[in-house]
């Protein structure tokens, strides 16, 4: 039985490795910021949760196990999801910046003006400016309230 | 926890989260802008952690779980309130 909970714990842990391994080689990798945000959220959350499984296996097979893992785990799950979201609210606020649709606080969803032309999240130095950003009085085509 | 497997994975998975943390530090040196930076520290933050709960097993040490999430929440703050610095100019109004 042990060996059976020690078989299992180095498999999750060989996982967790490797996926903690290909989440920061992806950051290294990927082209852009925006797809840049994919493999730290996901795949280095997920090799953080086979190490913390294999220490649940391994610590509740000793005799020790008290559930401490479980909370990383889902204060994990909790704050990786926040901290892409800030880390694109930066992104989409720097390209906003860029393409002079400044100064729209209290606009649109959180601080951020009425999505318009961002997609992608690239930085577009050429593109002309457009007055759809700076006309207040004109909300975007998906319906969001300047609220 | 004696015998030989699983401070062999252990160790494996050990070497994979350092060689994470050399590429991380890669990206914060080569970012072009500071949105990357603050993603590659984040993601140090979460290789970090990796690293404190492999030594609590290879250790046989139960106790670092509160030292892996006490530097979870640091570094889920650092990550916030650096975003909001860069998005509001302050970090509390």
């Amino acid at each position: 039985m042990s060996l059976l909970f020690d078989l299992i714990a180095a498999l999750l842990l060989v996982a967790g490795g490797t996926f903690g391994l290909l989440g920061s080689w992806g950051l290294v990798r990927f082209p852009s910021t925006m797809t840049r945000l994919h493999t730290p959220t996901m795949t280095a959350t997920l090799g953080l949760w086979g190490v913390l499984g294999a220490a649940l296996i391994l610590f509740a097979a000793a005799g020790e196990g008290a559930g401490h893992e479980v909370v990383v785990a889902l204060f994990l799950l909790m704050t990786a999801p926040l901290s892409a979201l800030f880390i694109a609210k930066t992104v989409i606020w720097r390209a906003q910046r860029q393409n002079g649709a400044a100064g729209a606080a209290g606009q649109g969803w959180s601080g951020l003006a009425p999505a318009g032309g961002v997609a992608g999240g690239g930085a577009e130095p050429g593109r002309p400016e457009s007055d759809h950003h700076l006309s207040p009085a004109k909300h975007d085509s998906a319906g969001n309230h300047p609220d | 926890m004696t015998g030989f497997l699983i401070p062999a994975a252990a160790g494996f998975a050990a070497l994979c989260f350092g060689l994470a943390l050399i590429c991380n530090l890669w990206c914060i040196r080569r970012a072009e802008s500071v949105p990357d930076q603050i993603l590659a520290l984040d993601t140090m933050t979460a290789n970090a952690v990796a690293l404190i709960v492999l030594i609590g097993i290879i250790a046989g040490v139960p106790y670092v779980f509160e030292v892996a999430l006490i530097f979870a929440m640091t570094g889920f703050i650092g990550t916030v309130s650096y975003g909001r610095y860069l998005l509001r100019g302050s970090v509390i109004e």
